[in-house]
């Protein structure tokens, strides 16, 4: 190889790279989560014998013939579920029954209605205008960040998507929605989305369609199940949370009263990079009543978190129009809005 | 320990000993910029370049007491190492978006790519191979490694890394075809 292409590529980092300076401020990042890291540890090693602790308690209340959980009288168990009823209330136990509830609860066609509160948490919507993968795999993608929200609106059912993002105050902001199939399985997925989105800070509506090629869950699913959460059209809440479960994610830890519900409390089992994520599930029905995310970035002001609210709601005629999102009149549509893409601004 | 394994000080073992804080701030004194340099290189912009590095130090951080021999060298190692296992900015749920992170941001400027320098498509380019590729590239040709130090470095055969950058190469060229009349062949260093 000649110098001249050696220097070429050198010059090329070095162009790259050029009046780059250690930021302000990057040591003592390192040092409060090496500090906040420890501490974590320690307690997790401490939460790990309560839980223990709380496992036996959970044993001395159950009672035969009942599905055992954690406080009040005997419930049901959701339709799917096994009858048998095992000694103790594990982490598996609880893990098992969720996903066939919410297994069950896509049987059923319920709609999921996800209610959300973030916290230095940029929900946000992007416009992917295109999207195509070159040779090499590699995805290219023009897109065009729209506006941020600090809470949204999700219904999902079969393929279909809405979500409505919405300021402190509740006055909306943006309000998407897409369908999506499947055209084809294998390494990686092609699915054909298309989407209607309003931006209310432009006063602008348009539709879209795109195809999208992702790479198929495959050895990092369990990874990738541990999200802050989850992001665009193609994701879905429950998929996400059933393969969580079925991984492995989460412990028990205790109930907590979440509404009229004194809900079962899984915590996440084992720490996955800035985040940790905490479920609330029915103990009657064992469907999510509540997820929490806690998200370290550490450029963030402080901990983003994300609350959300689940409530399972039959397809009737009235809840199907969720799914729909309407135009507000005297709104301009655009003809060059991209794929609406809720999900977190980046 | 490796600088790959994190596994380490798991908070139930025998305390290490702890770093102090003027160590680092030495260190990040003396090398820091470099080292912030490597870490944009590896990653292909400044703002994934500093998640990298504070990534790589908080493990420095962690194995501290562990550490046999010079801490830079271990923060060096660690970087490039994490890198090349892919490390992202934010974790495993940016796989989920390859559309729109994988290829990075190509808008409109990108009809104007004539007017944009051979280096600095270069530059771009390199952000778009696979991590260990990148890794083998920068250690190569902007540190100026031999084979065998990248090799050890990295923690693998040399002839792993003769074939990864090449392969690197080889992409590098067709990603920045368009400048073929302008440039000379990027060929394998022996």
């Amino acid at each position: 190889m000649s110098d001249t292409d050696t220097d070429l590529l050198h010059d090329s980092i070095d162009r790259l790279t050029a009046g780059e300076r250690l930021p302000a401020g990057l040591a003592a990042r390192a040092f409060r989560r090496h500090r906040q890291r420890r501490i974590a540890l320690r307690a997790a090693a401490a939460a790990g014998t309560a839980v223990i602790a709380g496992a036996g308690l959970f044993a001395a209340v159950a009672r035969p013939g009942a599905v055992p959980a954690v406080a009040g009288p005997a419930r049901q168990a959701p339709a799917g579920a096994t009858t048998q009823t095992p000694a103790t209330l594990t982490a598996a136990y609880v893990s098992s029954h969720t996903q066939q509830a919410l297994a069950a609860a896509e049987r059923a066609n319920l709609i999921q209605e996800l209610h959300t509160v973030g916290q230095n948490y940029p929900l946000g919507l992007t416009q992917v205008l295109s999207f195509h993968l070159d040779s090499g795999g590699t995805g290219h993608v023009v897109e065009q960040a729209g506006p941020t929200a600090s809470q949204e609106n999700v219904w999902a059912y079969r393929g279909q998507l809405r979500e409505q993002g919405l300021d402190a105050a509740g006055k909306p902001l943006f309000d998407a929605s897409s369908t999506t199939t499947q055209a084809s399985a294998g390494p990686r997925a092609v699915m054909n989305v298309s989407g209607t989105g309003v931006d209310y800070t432009s006063r602008t509506w348009w539709h879209s369609a795109l195809q999208l090629s992702l790479p198929a869950a495959g050895q990092d699913a369990c990874q990738d199940a541990f999200l802050p959460a989850p992001v665009g059209t193609t994701m879905d809440w429950a998929a996400q949370i059933r393969t969580a479960l079925s991984c492995g994610h989460f412990q028990l830890a205790g109930h907590e009263q979440i509404g009229a519900t004194d809900a079962i409390k899984l915590v996440s089992a084992k720490v996955n990079g800035p985040y940790t994520e905490t479920l609330w599930v029915d103990p009657s029905t064992y469907l999510p009543v509540r997820v929490f995310w806690n998200w370290l970035d550490p450029r963030a002001q402080g901990p983003g978190t994300l609350t959300g609210d689940f409530r399972w709601v039959k397809p009737t005629q009235d809840n199907l129009g969720l799914l729909r999102v309407p135009v507000p009149s005297g709104f301009t549509q655009k003809h060059s809005g991209g794929l609406p893409v809720p999900g977190i601004n980046l | 320990m490796g600088p790959d394994n994190d596994g380490a000080d798991d908070g139930t073992g025998p305390p290490a000993r702890q770093p102090a804080r003027d160590e680092v701030e030495q260190l990040l004194a003396e090398r820091g910029e470099h080292l912030m340099r490597a870490a944009v290189a590896l990653t292909g912009n400044r703002s994934d370049g500093e998640d990298l590095l504070q990534a790589a130090l908080e493990r420095l951080l962690r194995h501290w007491g562990r550490i046999e021999g010079d801490a830079e060298g271990y923060l060096r190692r660690t970087l490039y190492n994490m890198a090349a296992d892919g490390w992202r900015r934010r974790g495993a749920w940016l796989r989920k978006l390859p559309l729109i992170h994988a290829g990075g941001r190509h808008g409109p400027a990108a009809d104007a790519v004539d007017a944009v320098d051979l280096r600095d498509a270069l530059g771009r380019a390199l952000a778009q191979l696979p991590p260990r590729q990148r890794a083998v590239l920068v250690l190569r040709y902007w540190e100026e490694l031999s084979q065998a130090e990248t090799a050890e470095l990295l923690g693998c055969a040399e002839g792993t890394v003769k074939s990864a950058a090449a392969r690197g190469l080889r992409r590098l060229r067709e990603l920045t075809a368009p400048w073929d009349d302008h440039r000379p062949q990027l060929t394998e260093k022996m």
